[in-house]
């Protein structure tokens, strides 16, 4: 607050004295001039008393004395004495002037006129200030004028003057002291005390009090009134300064909180939209995060202000846009999974979850579950293979029990025999049962060599390279050549068979069992015929060993490639031939089927291999 | 049913098993004849009487069906739910006989109504007896309905 210049108690003052030293100054002037004027009559009645006892002096001594010598012998310093005739002129004279003169030469034309009137009297000379008494000498036609020096009442007049400035001074500072106190004491110190708590309230400082009991009367009251005002002010401030402490805290931490979850939507890695739903039913892209971007794979900043079947992730369909609205409007919250594949590879997937986070506010998070997706998808794979492998070995291992068993019993029976047959000296019995015996434990061993070879499969793989497949199928026909050229079979090789990846003596043999197979099961078919050839089918290649021989049942098509499995008893071998292929393209990665129409229309054992180099890792039995 | 020509069809892709069944069987006192099928297929067309036993008088009822589950062409187990699933066949016992002792396969024998299901002993004696105890039990004990 700027302080005000001068204070009111000083002006109060000064005007106080000031309108008191008017009456006073008028007073004084008054006082002097009437002094003054009663001592010019009381200086012009001695004069004129001068005038009228020279004038009497005179006349007694009219003709004794020259009347030149007798106003000599009367001239002072202070008072000269002049005789007119009259018209004017000097008849005598005290002072040296001429006499042959008149007195219109040394006074001014008033006092002429009045002397020259007649009669006695007294009168001040303007100019010159000089008192005049004038009379007239009976015995002769003259007028005596005595003058008198102004000196002769300067000095008591400014004695009058002095002593009334004296008064006037001393009243002054009678009055200004009792004035100036009086105002002091009853406005000033008070005026001060409320000027110097107004001064510690604009400080800030509200705690201090004006006290009433040093003043009186309305500034009593005014103190109090202000005592009051300040008391209500201070709690009125203390009111808000708590409120404003606390607005500032609740600020301070809301703004904390802002920022905590600022950040928290900015480094979350769920994609966040959120849209507004306009009073014209328009639902507007307002915000995004930085994960947006990523999980919806491009810069979501250029969908800010657009609508939402421009913004919409182009997974979700048109479906999606009414669900959306009504999430706009009814506040229901809904979730959707998107798996987007590219053949059997999943390309990316999302889960959107969309909800209401105010009336008319629509939040869409989009959580990129690709990773998780594709988890789930090997797993279940894997899972697949895993249970795959399991039934596999159940049934292989159900399939050794059950087949070696069997040899075993054939052994154990006919050995019981042989004694029968001791006993009863059969010597043609005994030598068809040790027969059976022998056979069986060749059986057995023929069994066993076999499940060597199978669980050799996926441990004993060479390492895989690529192999023409139309070299392989030669090689895998000359090896079969005698049974070939026995049974007259044609074979026909595809010139163009791929070049595919994997073991080389693997493929060999598998070749040369389906060819084997085919020349085996050729039936009584008069022109045997054997065709090995690839055909690109949904994508991929598949290779085939084609016969026109017996075929096979659709309800074998299965059987044939289980172990130990034969579909004609009579037939040579284990049974472990087709097992062992089927074993060796699945450790390439490959699959291997059979496709026939029936008994007499041939049969063709397709199967897929790797074009590149994809192998799987190889496992054992 | 003494004096009845007693007849068992053993159904065995195995012929050293067959033999060894068949011989078990010698001098039996009630089984005095066995029929022997080496394929599912072949016991079933037998049985229905199609193919090469149209004729009856080829392919006479046998009084039990000793089945092997492990058989070319045609399994064990679809023999025996065929035979099942006719009500002319039904009624004759068929004992599984056989390598395996999986529960599965126990488990799905009976469920397609097996009589009774045993599993080929490895030894001569127990072999020779278990034959015996079978027929005289099937044969003998046993009252199966005449078909």
């Amino acid at each position: 607050m700027k302080r005000p210049r001068g204070s009111l108690a000083l002006r109060l003052t000064i005007w106080f004295l000031f309108l008191s030293f008017l009456p006073l100054a008028v007073l004084s002037t008054f006082v002097r001039d009437d002094a003054a004027a009663a001592f010019a009559d009381l200086v012009k009645h001695y004069q004129q008393d001068e005038a009228d006892l020279l004038a009497d002096h005179i006349a007694l001594l009219g003709d004794q004395v020259p009347l030149q010598s007798l106003l000599l012998d009367r001239h002072t310093a202070q008072q000269a004495t002049f005789v007119i005739d009259g018209s004017g002129h000097y008849l005598a004279r005290s002072d040296a002037g001429q006499v042959a003169g008149s007195i219109g030469n040394d006074f001014s034309k008033e006092v002429v006129q009045q002397i020259l009137a007649g009669g006695s009297g007294s009168l001040i000379e303007q100019e010159t200030g000089r008192i005049i008494g004038y009379a007239n000498l009976p015995n002769q036609k003259a007028t005596l004028i005595v003058v008198a020096n102004p000196a002769v009442v300067a000095a008591p007049l400014s004695k009058i003057e002095n002593s009334a400035l004296l008064l006037l001074a001393v009243s002054l500072i009678l009055v200004s002291i009792a004035g100036g106190g009086a105002i002091w004491v009853v406005v000033g110190r008070p005026l001060r005390q409320l000027t110097r708590i107004a001064e510690q309230i604009s400080r800030g400082n509200w705690e201090i009090e004006a006290n009433p009991a040093d003043m009186n009367n309305e500034l009593a009251v005014l103190a109090g009134t202000f005592n009051q005002m300040t008391r209500q002010f201070r709690t009125l401030i203390q009111g808000l300064e708590q409120n404003i402490a606390e607005l500032t805290l609740a600020h301070a931490a809301l703004r904390e909180s802002e920022e905590r979850f600022r950040n928290i939507v900015q480094s979350m890695p769920i994609g966040i939209h959120l849209f507004q739903q306009s009073s014209d039913g328009n639902v507007t892209l307002i915000a995004f995060n930085p994960a947006a971007d990523r999980v919806l794979r491009g810069d979501q900043g250029r969908y800010i202000g657009k609508s939402l079947a421009q913004v919409m992730p182009p997974f979700l369909d048109a479906n999606r846009l009414d669900k959306f609205r009504a999430t706009a409007e009814s506040g229901e919250a809904w979730q959707s999974e998107h798996v987007m594949l590219a053949g059997h590879q999943i390309v990316s997937a999302v889960v959107t979850d969309v909800f209401q986070v105010a009336p008319g506010k629509v939040m869409a998070t989009y959580q990129d579950i690709t990773e998780r997706k594709r988890a789930e998808a090997e797993r279940e794979k894997l899972i697949a293979e895993l249970e795959a492998k399991n039934a596999e070995l159940e049934r292989f291992t159900y399939t050794v029990s059950h087949d070696l068993k069997s040899p075993l019993i054939t052994i154990r029976g006919f050995i019981g025999y042989l004694e029968q047959d001791a006993l009863n000296s059969n010597a043609d019995r005994l030598k068809s049962d040790v027969k059976r015996i022998s056979d069986a434990t060749s059986k057995m061993r023929q069994l066993l060599d076999d499940l060597l070879e199978l669980s050799r499969i996926g441990r004993l793989m060479n390492p895989p390279q690529e192999v023409s497949l139309y070299e392989l199928a030669r090689e895998a026909v000359e090896l079969v050549a005698g049974q070939i050229v026995q049974r007259g079979v044609q074979v026909e090789i595809d010139p163009q068979l791929p070049v595919v990846y994997g073991d080389h003596a693997r493929l060999i043999e598998v070749l040369q069992n389906l060819i084997d197979n085919a020349v085996k099961f050729m039936g009584d078919q008069p022109e045997p015929k054997i065709v090995i050839e690839s055909q690109v089918k949904n994508g991929e290649t598949v290779f085939s060993v084609r016969d026109n021989g017996i075929g096979i049942e659709p309800r074998y098509h299965l059987k044939v490639f289980g172990l130990f499995d034969k579909l004609d008893v009579q037939s040579a071998g284990t049974g472990i031939g087709l097992a062992l292929v089927k074993r060796i393209i699945e450790v390439h990665g490959g699959r291997i089927w059979v496709e026939s129409d029936g008994p007499g229309k041939g049969s063709a054992f397709c199967f897929t291999l790797p074009l590149k180099s994809s192998l799987l890792p190889s496992t054992g039995v | 049913m003494p004096n009845e020509p007693m007849l068992v069809m053993l159904v065995e892709d195995n012929p050293d098993h067959a033999e060894l069944v068949v011989r078990s069987f010698d001098n039996h006192p009630i089984a005095s004849r066995i029929v022997l099928l080496s394929d599912g297929e072949a016991a079933l067309d037998y049985l229905l009487r199609r193919g090469k036993y149209t004729d009856p008088s080829q392919s006479p009822r046998p009084h039990m069906i000793l089945l092997d589950l492990r058989l070319p062409r045609v399994d064990g187990l679809e023999v025996l739910k065929a035979i099942k699933e006719s009500a002319a066949l039904r009624p004759i016992p068929v004992i599984v006989l056989t390598t395996s002792d999986a529960d599965n396969d126990v488990m799905q024998a009976y469920l397609h109504y097996a009589n009774s299901y045993v599993v080929k002993p490895v030894g001569y004696d127990q072999l020779v007896k278990l034959m015996q105890d079978l027929g005289s039990f099937w044969l003998g004990w046993n009252i199966a309905p005449r078909v």
